[in-house]
Formats: C-alpha cells, structure tokens, sequence
C-alpha cells in the first residue's frame, strides 16, 4: 500500500489512567456530562438512480449507448477542441484515408476469453469454461470504436490506449488515420476527464463520514462480536472519553452493501417447514443492528451484490419489510446502489463495489484503487453496464455519466482498504476510498470532511495466541 | 321415460369443418386484408400514406439514435433533450389528432 496519507488518531492526553480505570464515584458526577453528536445537513442527490413503478424491461440496450455517447460527445467534444486544434472531428462513416482526423465514438474491447451466451449451445465446453470467473484478458484482444452509424477496428501506437487498461463502454476521442487494410491508427487518445466540482464549504469543525461494507450477517462465518464492537463504537459505548468524542463526531454512516449476502439456506429450505423461521433470523440479527445504529445515527444502507433486491443496476432500496425495527427512525434511510449525497456541501458517490469488480476481470495490471480513478477520468461510473454488468434498459438517459465530480468517492466490498487523493484540473480532488469488506478485515473507514483524510479502524475479537 | 345415456353428450357426428375445402370452397373464402402500416402485414410500401412515410423516415434516421423500443415521440424529445434538432413536423404530426395512431414506429409487431 506504501505510504497512505492516513489521518492518525488523537494521542491520548497524557494521563496515566483514563476514567475506565479510575476509582468508580469520583465520574458519577455532572463531570460525566452527555457528549452531543455533530449534525450536517444531508441532501440526496441520487434521484436518477430510483427507478419508478413502470419498468420496462423489452428495450434493447443500443438506446443505452445511445444515450451515453451522446451525453458524453459534447464533453469529449470540447476537449478536442482544446487538446488538437486543428484536427477535424468526423463520423465514423466519414473517415478518409488521406489525412488525420479525430473521431468520437463507444469503445468496444474484442475479447475472445469474455464469457458469451453463445458458448451454452456450442458442441464443446473449450477452455474458457475450465479458466473460471479469475480473468479473461488475452493478448490478442483488439478494440473497435463505434457511433451511431459504423464501426471501425483500431491499431493502437499510443501507449494510453491499450487493450489491457480500458473497458468496454467508455467514450472518447481518438486521433490518426485510416490505413488501407482497414484498420485505423491511432496517434493520440483524448478522455472526457473529470467532469466540474463544485466548491465546498469547508466546515470549522472535524466531521467524519463512516464508511462500512460487507457485514455479510447471513454468512456462517460472520462474527457477531465484531460487528456488536463496530455498533457500540458508532453510538459510542466503546471506550474512554477520546474515542466516544471521535464517535461524536461521526455524522453519518453508509452501510454499502452486502449487510445480509446470501441466504443460502433460505434458498434449499422447504417454504412451509419450521427451518425457515430459523433460517430468517439473519435477517432478524441484520434488523436489530440496524435498530442500533439508527437509534444513535443517521444511517443509509445501500443494497450490495448479494443482498435481497434486484440483480440489475442500478439497485433499488431494500424493502421496508426487510427492517420492521429499524424502519420507523427517519435517521434510517434506505438508498439505492450507486448512491449519491451531500453532506454540508461536500458530495459524495459511492457503489457496492460491482462496477469495480467487473471492471477488474477485464483489466490486467491496474488496481481497483486505479479503476476508481479510471472511472472518474471517463466520467462514467460503471463503463462495462450494460455488456458484462447487467443494467437495466434506460430509454432516454444514461444515469451514470457523472454530472458533477464528487468529493469522496468509494467503492465497497474490496479486498482490502485503500484510498488516494486524485487532484484534477481546476483545483478539483476527490478522496478516493476503497472500502474493505467488513467480514474479512473488520475495518471501518472514517474519512474526515475538513481535510478529506481516511482513518481506518479495525475492530478484532479474535484473541487466538499469537 | 327414455333413459339418458352417457354417450348422448357426446357428437356421434363427424365434424364437417375439419374436412379439406374443395377448390370450389377456397375461392370463396374472404379477401385477404390491405396491408396496414404495421404489424405483420406491413410489407409493401404503396398503401402508406403520406404522413406515415415522412415518420418512417424519422425512424430510420441514424443521427437520432436507434427506433426500436420506443415510441416515435419519447425518441423526438431525446433527440430535442441532445440538441440534435429533430424537424418540428413529426412533432406536430405526433402530437396531433392522429398522434396515437402513428406513435409506435417502423419496426413494432414486426420485430
């Protein structure tokens, strides 16, 4: 990870014992006094990624691409215009042989690994079946761009374009020429970059957002205690007077993703038998936790890759009947997935983590940290929806093509924690926050809305002799 | 009292309908219908009428985007939203009297 410019905890100040291990009657005076939670104003900001009641699902996905290329055209646009002045920009249709023109378009990566419907019906398995879900680059994938009227291959001779490092669905501006065999060769890539920031107002006190992923209650190996630690951290029964003021602080928490994960014995278990009732506690477990924490905070809880709502992105809010304890607090909000909100004038956009996970099988050589930031420089959150992410059929829009750069970023359910500060042009940076999975690492991330600095902290009940 | 039988609910009678017309009988079976603008039918370009063909242009007009799956009005106001200056005369045909009529594009029923 290097050197991650982390925000280190307060050091303690000084005294030898805290109040946990001071004589009991000396604390039980007016000393003792209620620690007050910082409040910031919240503004959703996610209302293109509700879907409303009539949804369609028998429109095809070229309208889709339409949508996006025609968005993102007028962005990439402005930077040809910029970037190679004196280049004309021409439809695909339109290219010549004979002199060197830039061309807008979809890009579309060749991949002979990719998994196809195609292979159900074909006569032998082949070896794409035995190489599994792990990668599917090879080395001959080849790109293609395409716009509304035509296709056309490309030959990279730029090193910023090739196969290895982009995804199918993203826009951008290439510049070369047409070779006689057909191929066109590109000289220069141009991407529609980080799309305008909004200034924010810088508050006078730290404030921190938190961020969690991953609970996975329904998993046998998930660790209750760890998750209660996490809970009494957040609403500040855990520890002295230094860490309850840190958990003051917290404003808001999003629980992105995966707090349930998969039922599996829901899915073998007969409907009428007595098992399902026992099978159904995880759901009761997930329930009282978030009772808890929405009892102390303000929390929004976004559905995640195997969580019960629907498989398409963008995903809806978990059902209301999924927390009957929980629902009635209004500090409890359930969100879609992506999900986007503003705390006191500072933006955030986040997802459960499956556009990067996608994005990774088709990449080699590039961290989910840098598909993040590969995300925001294509000014698009999941490029791959809808060829190898399923998505639903959008008519007359695409609303994942960033309007306005956020200023924290994250992506839930990785591997492990990460996190990078991208500054762009026009004094625009984003803190970029790769959110761990709870079940594996217990860590929570605290990112502090003054400075846009991380603090992970890691909660462990394992107390195994080592 | 005659005793009813189960077999009288049954047709003892051979079903006419089900034997091959004769020669005589097929010419006398109903015209095939004209041709409409949509569906399976449509398949010839003589029996539209002038409107339906201005749309069907629309409709194939690549800088606007694909035709299918949508109704011909919601894809002239994603192409006004993108500032690609659909012609304002689909729109007034759409919108007009016979707008619901001629709403549905080229390719439904048909693909």
């Amino acid at each position: 990870m290097g050197t991650l410019d982390l925000e280190r905890p307060t050091p303690s100040t000084g005294q030898k014992y805290d109040e946990l291990l001071s004589m009991p009657g000396d604390m039980m005076c007016a000393e003792a006094a209620a620690i007050p939670r910082a409040t910031c104003e919240y503004t959703p900001r996610g209302q293109g990624f509700l879907l409303g009641k009539q949804r369609s699902f028998d429109r095809q996905y070229a309208q889709l691409y339409f949508s996006r290329l025609l968005k993102l055209r007028q962005v990439v646009q402005q930077q040809v215009q910029a970037a190679w002045p004196g280049t004309p920009v021409v439809k695909i249709l339109s290219v010549g042989e004979d002199q060197e023109v830039a061309v807008i378009g979809t890009l579309y990566k060749d991949m002979k690994l990719k998994p196809s419907i195609l292979d159900e019906y074909a006569k032998q398995p082949g070896f794409k079946q035995a190489l599994g879900g792990t990668g599917f680059c090879s080395d001959d994938d080849s790109l293609v761009l395409e716009d509304e009227g035509a296709r056309m291959s490309m030959r990279s001779e730029c090193a910023e374009l090739q196969p290895d490092s982009v995804v199918t669905g993203v826009v951008l501006a290439v510049r070369g020429r047409a070779e006689p065999g057909g191929d066109f060769v590109v000289s220069g890539v141009l991407w529609a970059g980080l799309p305008e920031q909004p200034q924010r107002p810088l508050p006078q006190e730290d404030a921190y957002v938190a961020l969690v992923s991953g609970l996975q209650l329904a998993n046998s190996k998930a660790d209750m205690m760890q998750v209660q630690l996490l809970v009494d951290f957040l609403t500040g029964n855990l520890g002295a007077a230094p860490q309850q003021q840190l958990a003051a602080k917290v404003v808001q928490l999003v629980i992105a993703g995966g707090s349930l994960g998969q039922l599996e014995a829901l899915a073998a278990a007969n409907p009428y038998s007595r098992q399902q009732t026992t099978d159904m506690e995880p759901v009761r477990d997930m329930d009282l936790v978030m009772t808890e924490l929405a009892a102390a905070l303000p929390v929004d809880i976004m559905p995640g890759p195997d969580d019960p709502a629907n498989a398409s992105l963008p995903q809806q809010p978990l059902h209301q009947c999924l927390f009957p304890g929980a629902a009635p607090y209004s500090s409890f909000r359930r969100v879609t997935n992506p999900h986007a909100f503003e705390l006191g004038g500072c933006l955030l956009l986040g997802t459960s983590g499956q556009n990067i996970d996608d994005m990774a099988k088709y990449t080699r050589g590039r961290s989910r940290l840098d598909l993040l930031a590969c995300c925001l420089q294509w000014c698009h959150l999941c490029p791959t929806a809808p060829d190898t992410l399923t998505c639903f059929p959008f008519g007359a829009d695409d609303p994942f093509v960033l309007q306005q750069c956020p200023h924290i970023m994250l992506a839930a359910n990785q591997p492990e924690f990460d996190t990078r500060l991208l500054e762009g042009p026009g004094g625009a940076s984003v803190r970029l926050v790769c959110v761990p999975s709870f079940i594996k690492t217990g860590t929570l991330v605290l990112v502090n809305l003054r400075t846009l600095q991380c603090q992970p902290l890691t909660f462990q009940s394992n107390y195994t002799s080592s | 009292m005659q005793q009813a039988r189960i077999t009288d609910n049954f047709r003892q009678q051979k079903n006419f309908d089900s034997i091959s017309r004769t020669s005589r009988d097929k010419k006398q079976q109903k015209a095939p219908e004209l041709p409409g603008a949509h569906g399976e039918a449509a398949v010839t370009n003589y029996d539209i009428s002038a409107e339906e063909r201005l749309l069907r242009a629309f409709d194939l007009a690549t800088q606007y985007g694909p035709c299918t799956g949508m109704t011909r009005l919601e894809r002239w106001q994603r192409a006004e939203q993108f500032g690609l200056n659909p012609p304002m005369q689909v729109k007034e045909l759409l919108t007009g009297p016979q707008g619901e009529q001629l709403n549905q594009c080229l390719w439904d029923g048909r693909v």
